[in-house]
């Protein structure tokens, strides 16, 4: 029993350990699966974000690339405008004038290494005298005023006239008059013909020429000569781009808003939808969790379904070898006790024969014998027949003594002889029962009456039982019943011994035997200590017993009422504590039977 | 009584105290030889005629069945009796197929019973000696086929298996009569009808109205000869079947065709036998039922409802033996020959 495989253990430890193994497996790789999303999610993210703050960069230089071209191009018209417009009147006559005027002597000076292209001149200390003469040029205030004209309500901040030396001929703003502005790259281009245009950044705060926060905007276009069409001169226009670049700024702001607007919003909705994919991976996940328990529920039923019934089928089984142990031991014991009974009755026979032809013999002595003692006795009245007897040498008195005496000793030893007969009978009578219970020579199944073989039964009974339990048998007149008479034999025994057993000191047990109905009745009472109810249903189990241990299988009552179903019939019990226990067998009569 | 002619009786059993016991018994009355074995009182019986033996049936070396067997070839006219310890079916089957005993006695015997049985068997043997002629050897060696043509001699079948039935019709063939009865109600009516020669009957379990319808058949012909044809393995019904029935055989189901047709065919020459030598039915007298109170007479085949029946051979027998019912052997050999 205790080696028994433990199924159900077996397959809860398993079949968790199986369960707890796919169970992680399957979280691992859905943790894994989502944290990948998430990269990929991250990862595309961040590329759209550079590829929208690239678009915004992009955007916003060339806006400013465009507005710069409009201005410059503006620049351009204006200055053709202007060069063509003021040619005949005002800027040919200056052009002419003020090439006669020498600006050589400065020329040495005014390049100092390392100074900045467009850096204004500062100290136009050796210009002065031809800015002056310049600017007393009759046709320089033609030119200023038609210029000044020309220019009004424009957004030009500056002009400035540059020969193709590179100095400054004319300049809206007088201090730059003069200025050889030879290294200014815009010049250089627009001495050659092609106008050009650059940004100057707004001047450092706190600079020389005090703070101009202005984003201003110069352009050198070349002036041609209408008649040669040569580069005459080079115009200088500069004019204030900053509410441009503002507005090219702000444009860049709003675009970069709108970008970071949106991106916040693909960010929002892109969260949104990983947390919906994370509740919804959950809930798969719960309901796979859900599936593998209502799994392991179902198989665990099923197991231990399968338990339960293995378990029957090893009881079954174990109480079916028991009784096949149990029935071999019988048939052992039964074939051991035949051939004692045969052994057994060898010498009881010729003992029997021979005592029985003993107490014949001395029957049959007696009469001989008292006639010889009387014969003596008479003889020994008369005082002759002693001498008769001298002479035939024989002590009388002795012998008549002896013979006296032996009526009595033949009686006594007739007695003897009578009681070795019964002791011999009794022996002869225990054969024949232990015979007829055990019915190895007899038939399986056989037409009794049970009350003849109660009675054997009885009999073997009380040799085992304790002398104060006294059995008593209430029998009434039974029909012949076909049985298997050796295995109720076995029944009734148990039943007798167990009601036995349960007398403690004296007491008796009762067998009867009543036709009841279409049945026959067999009930064995004691009066002892009775069966606890707690007990009682219990009785007819299978290995249950409240003998101590290793003194009783417990199969006892199981086999009993099996045999008793074999039949047909019925066992069953009652009891009451302190009162005593009834068992009772009801074995059907066959049909047309009577008493 | 005078000694030399006093009748002689052999007592075989591997135990002395027992054969001392059967001497001191019986000596008064016969003639009384004892042997320790079956070899030895082999011996003694070819040198000397025995009227009655006395065999134990558990000895080393022979047994009694087969020593009695032995008997019965060498001497066919002395009367056998079987007495054991322990009755095991085989020892009893082959003690009525194989040594046609007379009886059959459990250990430990009745003093007064013995004496009366063996009485009875010598006055047989002395009074009825078997023809020569009639010899056992050629009773059993019978076959079927050599008997037939006896239309007069009818076979009666007590079984309620219709499969029996039809193995026995096609053993007997068309020439012989065969009666079925499937209860005993029909086989009283068949009985009273018929000249029966031959009555096969099956016991069934604890069947004890079967041995009593038997027996009763057999006091009241004894020149019906009964074989038995059971599948119960009770040894102590079948030793009363040869003591209170006379059976001749027993068959134990089931049996080959041609097994049931050699027991069937020496039941007819047994039958043709004692229609010859009506006074050897002697040799099959019955002894009276010693168990009535104990197993209970429930059956209406008793003695005392027994009627003479119809259509039966040998009247003289059936009026002496329907009388009344014989109280023991040698009562009844008394009535059969007027006085011992």
């Amino acid at each position: 029993m205790q080696a028994r495989f433990q199924l159900i253990r077996h397959f809860t430890v398993t079949s968790l350990m199986a369960f707890a193994c796919a169970a992680s497996a399957m979280v691992y790789f859905q943790m894994r699966e989502s944290a990948r999303s998430e990269s990929t999610r991250l990862e595309a993210f961040g590329s759209f974000e550079r590829l929208q703050a690239d678009l915004v960069s992009h955007a916003a230089t060339a806006l400013q690339r465009d507005a710069l071209i409009t201005r410059q191009d503006s620049h351009v018209e204006l200055a053709q405008a202007l060069s063509v417009g003021l040619w005949d009147e005002a800027l040919s006559p200056f052009l002419a004038a003020a090439k006669k005027i020498d600006f050589s002597a400065c020329r040495g000076q005014r390049q100092p290494a390392g100074a900045p292209d467009n850096a204004p001149m500062t100290s136009p200390t050796c210009l002065g005298q031809p800015m002056a003469r310049v600017q007393a040029l009759p046709a320089h205030a033609t030119l200023d005023a038609r210029l000044q004209h020309a220019l009004r309500g424009n957004l030009i901040t500056g002009v400035r006239i540059h020969d193709l030396q590179g100095n400054t001929l004319y300049s809206s703003d007088r201090r730059h008059v003069g200025d050889n502005i030879t290294g200014v790259a815009g010049w250089a281009q627009a001495a050659l013909g092609l106008p050009s245009s650059a940004l100057l950044p707004p001047a450092a705060p706190g600079g020389v020429q005090g703070a101009d926060p202005r984003n201003l905007m110069t352009s050198h276009v070349p002036v041609s000569d209408p008649v040669t069409h040569q580069t005459a001169a080079v115009l200088e226009l500069q004019s204030d781009v900053t509410a441009q670049l503002h507005r090219v700024q702000q444009t860049s702001a709003d675009i970069r808003n709108t970008a970071a607007i949106h991106l916040a919003r693909l960010e929002q909705q892109s969260l949104a939808h990983r947390r919906h994919a994370q509740r919804a991976e959950s809930v798969q996940l719960m309901t796979l969790a859900g599936l593998l328990a209502l799994l392991f529920a179902v198989l665990h039923a099923i197991v231990r379904r399968a338990q339960g019934v293995i378990e029957k089928q090893a009881r079954e089984s174990d109480a079916n070898k028991q009784r096949l142990a149990q029935s071999e031991k019988m048939t052992s014991l039964g074939n051991m006790v035949a051939s004692v009974a045969h052994q057994l009755n060898t010498p009881l026979a010729f003992s029997k024969s021979n005592v029985s032809m003993a107490m014949e013999a001395l029957k049959d002595m007696a009469p001989g014998i008292r006639s010889a003692a009387q014969v003596l006795d008479r003889m020994a009245g008369s005082a002759d027949a002693t001498a008769t007897h001298r002479s035939l040498d024989l002590d009388t008195d002795t012998v008549r003594s002896q013979l006296t005496r032996c009526p009595d000793e033949l009686g006594m030893t007739q007695d003897m002889l009578s009681d070795v007969l019964t002791g011999l009978n009794q022996m002869n009578e225990m054969v024949d029962n232990l015979r007829s219970f055990t019915r190895l020579d007899r038939s399986r199944t056989a037409e009794v009456d049970l009350n003849t073989t109660l009675s054997s039964v009885i009999y073997l009974a009380r040799a085992v039982i304790s002398t104060r339990v006294q059995v008593v048998q209430k029998f009434s007149a039974l029909p012949r019943l076909e049985c298997q008479v050796s295995q109720l034999n076995q029944v009734f025994l148990n039943l007798i011994m167990n009601a036995a057993q349960a007398i403690d000191g004296a007491g008796v047990v009762t067998v009867s035997t009543t036709v009841h109905g279409a049945c026959v009745r067999i009930t064995v009472e004691d009066n002892g200590s009775g069966i606890p109810d707690d007990v009682l249903p219990r009785i007819f189990e299978p290995y249950f017993t409240t003998k101590p241990m290793g003194s009783g299988t417990g199969l006892g009552l199981a086999i009993a009422r099996d045999i008793v179903a074999e039949h047909g019939g019925t066992l069953t019990v009652t009891s009451q504590v302190g009162v005593g226990t009834t068992f009772q067998i009801e074995l059907p009569m066959p049909t047309g039977a009577s008493t | 009584m005078n000694t030399r002619n006093r009748p002689r009786v052999l007592c075989v059993d591997d135990e002395p105290s027992v054969l001392r016991s059967l001497n001191w018994l019986l000596r008064s009355r016969f003639d009384v030889t004892s042997a320790n074995s079956g070899d030895e009182g082999l011996g003694l019986v070819r040198h000397s005629a025995f009227d009655v033996v006395i065999s134990d049936q558990r000895m080393p070396g022979m047994t009694g069945t087969e020593f009695l067997e032995r008997v019965k070839e060498t001497s066919p006219n002395t009367m056998r009796l079987l007495l054991t310890g322990y009755a095991e079916y085989s020892d009893v089957l082959r003690s009525v197929n194989d040594s046609e005993v007379f009886r059959f006695i459990n250990k430990p015997w009745d003093n007064q019973h013995l004496i009366e049985t063996v009485a009875y068997a010598a006055a047989v043997a002395r009074e009825v000696p078997l023809q020569r002629s009639l010899g056992a050897a050629s009773t059993t060696s019978a076959g079927l086929e050599t008997l037939q043509g006896g239309h007069t001699e009818a076979v009666l079948l007590m079984d309620e298996d219709p499969a029996i039935e039809h193995q026995i019709r096609s053993l007997l063939g068309e020439d012989m009569l065969m009666l079925w009865a499937r209860n005993h109600n029909e086989a009283v009516s068949l009985l009273q009808r018929y000249k029966v020669a031959v009555i096969v009957a099956d016991t069934g379990a604890g069947q004890v109205s079967t041995v009593n319808l038997i027996r009763t058949v057999k006091r009241s012909s004894p020149n019906i000869v009964a074989v038995v044809y059971t599948a119960e393995r009770d040894s102590t019904t079948l030793s009363r079947l040869i003591n209170e029935g006379q059976i001749f055989r027993f068959i134990a189901k089931p049996a080959g065709p041609a097994y049931v047709g050699r027991m069937i065919g020496s039941a007819l020459k047994k039958h043709r036998d004692l229609m010859a030598q009506p006074s050897s039915i002697a040799r099959h007298a019955m002894e009276h039922p010693r168990h009535l109170a104990l197993e209970g007479n429930a059956s209406g085949w008793d003695a005392s409802d027994a009627t003479p029946l119809g259509g039966s051979a040998f009247d003289p027998l059936t009026a002496l033996t329907t009388d009344a019912p014989p109280v023991s052997g040698v009562a009844w050999l008394r009535r059969l020959f007027g006085k011992s």
